[in-house]
């Protein structure tokens, strides 16, 4: 069995294709190529394929990762092309590379994700002072009894900076925790900035894109691919 | 970017699927459209996952924009969530493609394809900052016009709209668009315009007729207002569908539609004459496309897309003069690349079950019939051909085959209807249990039998056209008693439709312009989504029909006297009344019709194009 990871964009008004949709999306990239994926054994197969930790709804990323298995020997090269020749403007495949197999997918691998934010008619937000609290305290959304509860995320930010100060609003880089059952959410952490900050917050305006996914090796991030 | 772009970013991070909104999907065509280009908003009046289930659209879609000079782009109702925030933040309704208000557009085009979608165009209309009477409209509005089923009685929307196209739409809409291309460069008036386009087969302006009433209020026919309008218009007729492009390309959505697949259209028409059936009417004569167009349709279309699953579309698949050869080969390739192939309205004989036994293999879906009517003499009545022994015969050979589950569809409320008909409904049902539980030792087990009972609309353009529908009353009554019959039999499941939206869709579906009004006050009172069940505001609709004095009878639970006038009357299918009269007085006589294939009916469509199936089988 062969793996091959690829990378792709994902901008614009594609930010509002859902998960189910992207995987849908290239169920269908990989039919309309004739590209050979493995099947799930069983009563209903399934192509084997892995949308690396899933973006959120609405947020746009430079550098998202896609799996796919499959027995059959391709170069990077056909993959890109093929798997290209069936999307929408604003989602594209851009590197593709054969990595090892392994039985776990790089869901479990992937332990950070760096994202820039963009807060609209916000100034003067105190990213340092914020982040240097003995406790980060953010409100998140409780999966089982669905209400908001407060937690402490101080070690699930890695780093917090402002990149640009303008009139129209402030410019965030963030890298946070992204790994199974210990994810941290851009929006509520730019929530709780604003917040501490006494700045308003408006979700609907704020813009955030991904810019890569990493893996630590010994103390340090190191982007998925350069990880194998 | 668009100022309707941009305020676009932040509503639709407020809205639930926010990628109905924003287009983009493949396929879709992007231009950059001059002064000169002639803008059409396609707008289907419901959401984006109906709409865009509709093969209608992506056929017009493809063959308006293969022309340079006319560019088609979409639109759909946005959902309740979606309008408010639109008009919170006033912005008005736009184009998918490139975001347009559809204010800027020549023409903004609704297919009218069920009645209860009516109230959706308003809606939109509205959204769209567009005045709603087409009297209130100037030279600068858009041009309202409309096309599809419902269109061949377009009279309970007459008031809004400017253009109705009856028929075939694949040649006369793109060269309407082009004459208002012309006339645009010419700078003419839409009255020319109208005046231009009235002389085309297919084209009714309502604004050049008036309805006529006599004392006591009843209709009594039109006036002309411009005496160069027709007396008749006859529907617009396609005479070889091999010589209209079948799109290749479809737009292939990003969010899950209810039809999310390709398809190929087999052929257009029916020869079946269920006396019900309005499909069978107005799109005859049936006409077939060549199997080997079929089959590269579907291969294109797979190849282009990506698409899981084909299906086959057409008013009765077996029909299809070539099936055998066809679904064998389609079936041959859909096994090769792992594609589902989907055959709707199967007729259910041996070759049908070889087929579908190796189609679906071991993961069964249910079974459905469709009697229609629960006895032979109803049936006989709405010339429905299906025997007992028919569905006797192929459940005994689907049981064998491991099928479970077994659907049938019926109507209630037909012409001529008793409760004795309604005990054939339970005693089919039953019986078809009985043959179950005989299979397994006596028990009900995994076997069931779902009865879905929808209730019967008369519709124009049937031999049942003037035939009185039940009542609201009637209806109840009848459900509750099926209901409570069906009950007591084990394994057997009913399901049937709100009466009251049916009386309404045959008040609009035989209603003439006086309902208008009644369109009006019911979309003041917020009336949208009639045909979702969550989204139908009954207490709208009551107040508005009593508002403007309809008394919902007249239209719906009414004889009408064959030969009066009707409000339809100015269009013509081209089947003629006197088929549909004699087909009437066979009804009464519990007669029976052959499928025109036998031998030739004379509903008098070959004096207008050739029929080429009627009697070929004879």
């Amino acid at each position: 069995m062969r793996r091959y990871l690829f990378g792709f964009y994902k901008k614009d008004n594609m930010r509002f294709i859902s998960h189910l949709d992207l995987q849908r999306l290239f169920k269908r990239c990989i039919k309309k190529s004739g590209i050979k994926p493995a099947y799930s054994q069983g009563f209903n197969p399934h192509e084997k394929i892995n949308i690396v930790h899933p973006l959120s709804l609405g947020f746009e990323t430079e550098m998202d990762y896609f799996e796919l298995d499959s027995e059959v020997e391709y170069t990077p090269q056909q993959l890109l092309d093929g798997m290209n020749s069936a999307l929408p403007e604003g989602i594209k495949f851009t590197f593709c590379r054969e990595v090892p197999f392994a039985f776990k997918n790089s869901s479990s691998k992937v332990e950070w994700s760096e994202y820039i934010v963009f807060v609209p008619s916000s100034q003067n937000l105190n990213a340092e002072e914020f982040i240097m609290q003995d406790v980060v305290n953010i409100f998140k959304r409780d999966k089982k009894t669905k209400t908001m509860v407060e937690k402490d995320v101080k070690n699930w930010i890695s780093q917090l900076t402002i990149v640009d100060e303008a009139a129209d609003g402030t410019m965030l880089r963030m890298v946070l925790r992204s790994a199974p059952n210990e994810t941290l959410n851009p929006v509520n952490l730019t929530e709780a900035l604003c917040r501490f900050s006494g700045q308003p917050f408006d979700k609907e305006r704020l813009r955030v894109c991904r810019l890569n996914m990493y893996v630590v090796i010994d103390g340090n991030l190191v982007a998925l691919p350069e990880s194998f | 970017m668009s100022n309707v772009q941009k305020e676009l970013d932040s509503l639709l991070l407020k809205v639930e699927q926010p990628a109905r909104h924003i287009g983009g999907e493949l396929h879709s065509v992007i231009k950059n459209p001059s002064e000169e280009t002639v803008r059409f908003a396609f707008c289907f009046p419901d959401t984006y996952e109906i709409g865009m289930s509709y093969t209608g659209l992506n056929i017009l879609y493809n063959i308006l924009n293969k022309k340079d000079d006319i560019y088609c782009e979409r639109c759909f109702t946005p959902a309740r969530d979606m309008m408010t925030a639109m008009e919170e933040a006033g912005v008005p309704l736009f184009t998918l493609e490139t975001k347009t208000p559809l204010g800027e557009m020549d023409f903004v085009g609704f297919t009218l394809q069920y009645e209860l979608s009516y109230s959706n165009i308003l809606m939109m209309m509205r959204l769209a900052g567009i005045p709603l009477l087409s009297a209130e409209r100037s030279e600068s509005d858009p041009i309202i016009i409309v096309g599809g089923p419902c269109a061949f009685n377009p009279e309970p929307i007459a008031d809004f709209v400017d253009v109705v196209l009856i028929g075939d739409g694949e040649i006369l809409l793109p060269k309407i668009c082009s004459i208002r291309g012309e006339f645009k460069k010419q700078g003419r008036s839409k009255l020319e315009f109208y005046k231009e386009i009235s002389k085309l087969q297919g084209v009714y302006i309502p604004a050049f007729y008036e309805p006529k009433y006599a004392e006591d209020g009843r209709f009594t026919g039109y006036k002309k207002l411009w005496d160069g309008a027709p007396d008749k218009i006859l529907k617009a007729i396609v005479d070889d569908i091999n010589d209209v492009e079948f799109p290749r390309e479809n737009i292939v959505p990003l969010i899950e539609v209810v039809h999310d697949r390709a398809v190929a259209e087999l052929f257009r028409g029916c020869t079946r004459g269920c006396r019900f059936c309005q499909a069978g009417m107005i799109y005859r004569p049936v006409r077939d496309r060549d199997k080997d167009e079929i089959v590269d349709i579907a291969k294109t279309q797979l190849e282009n897309s990506g698409h899981e699953e084909l299906s086959l579309l057409s008013l009765s698949t077996s029909d299809y003069t070539q099936f055998e050869p066809l679904v064998l080969e389609l079936m041959g390739y859909c096994k090769e690349h792992q594609v589902s192939l989907s055959l709707p309205s199967l007729r259910l004989d041996n070759f049908s079950f070889t087929i579908m036994d190796e189609i679906q293999g071991v993961r069964k879906t249910g079974l459905t019939f469709a009697p229609e009517a629960g006895t032979q003499r109803l049936r006989n009545v709405i010339n429905k051909n299906i025997t007992e022994d028919d569905i006797f015969g192929a459940l005994s050979q689907a049981f064998d085959l491991g099928w479970t589950s077994v659907k049938l569809y019926f109507m209630m409320g037909l012409p001529t209807e008793t409760y004795e008909d309604l005990d054939g409904i339970a005693d089919l049902a039953s019986r078809i249990m009985e043959m179950a539980r005989a299979r397994n030792g006596g028990k009900v087990g995994r076997y069931s039998v779902a009865v879905s009972v929808s209730n019967f609309v008369p519709k124009p353009y049937t031999p049942f056209q003037w035939v009185r529908q039940n009542t609201l009353e009637e209806f109840e009554a009848k459900h509750v008693y099926l209901r409570d019959k069906l009950k007591k039999i084990k394994g057997v499941t009913y399901r049937y439709h709100g009466s009251y939206t049916s009386v309404l869709e045959a008040v609009f579906a035989r209603g003439g312009r006086e309902l208008c009004k009644t369109m009006l006050e019911a979309h003041k009172m917020g009336a949208c989504f009639d045909s979702w069940t969550e989204g139908f505001a009954k207490d709208a609709w009551v107040k508005a029909l009593e508002k403007t004095g309809i008394d919902s009878n007249y239209f719906a639970v009414n004889d009408i006297e064959p030969g009066s006038a009707v409000p339809w009357g100015l269009l013509d299918c081209g089947v003629s009344d006197e088929f549909f009269l004699r087909e009437w007085r066979k009804a009464l006589g519990e007669n029976t019709t052959p499928d025109c294939r036998r031998g030739c009916n004379g509903c008098a469509i070959n004096k207008y194009t050739e029929c080429k199936f009627g009697g070929i089988y004879a």
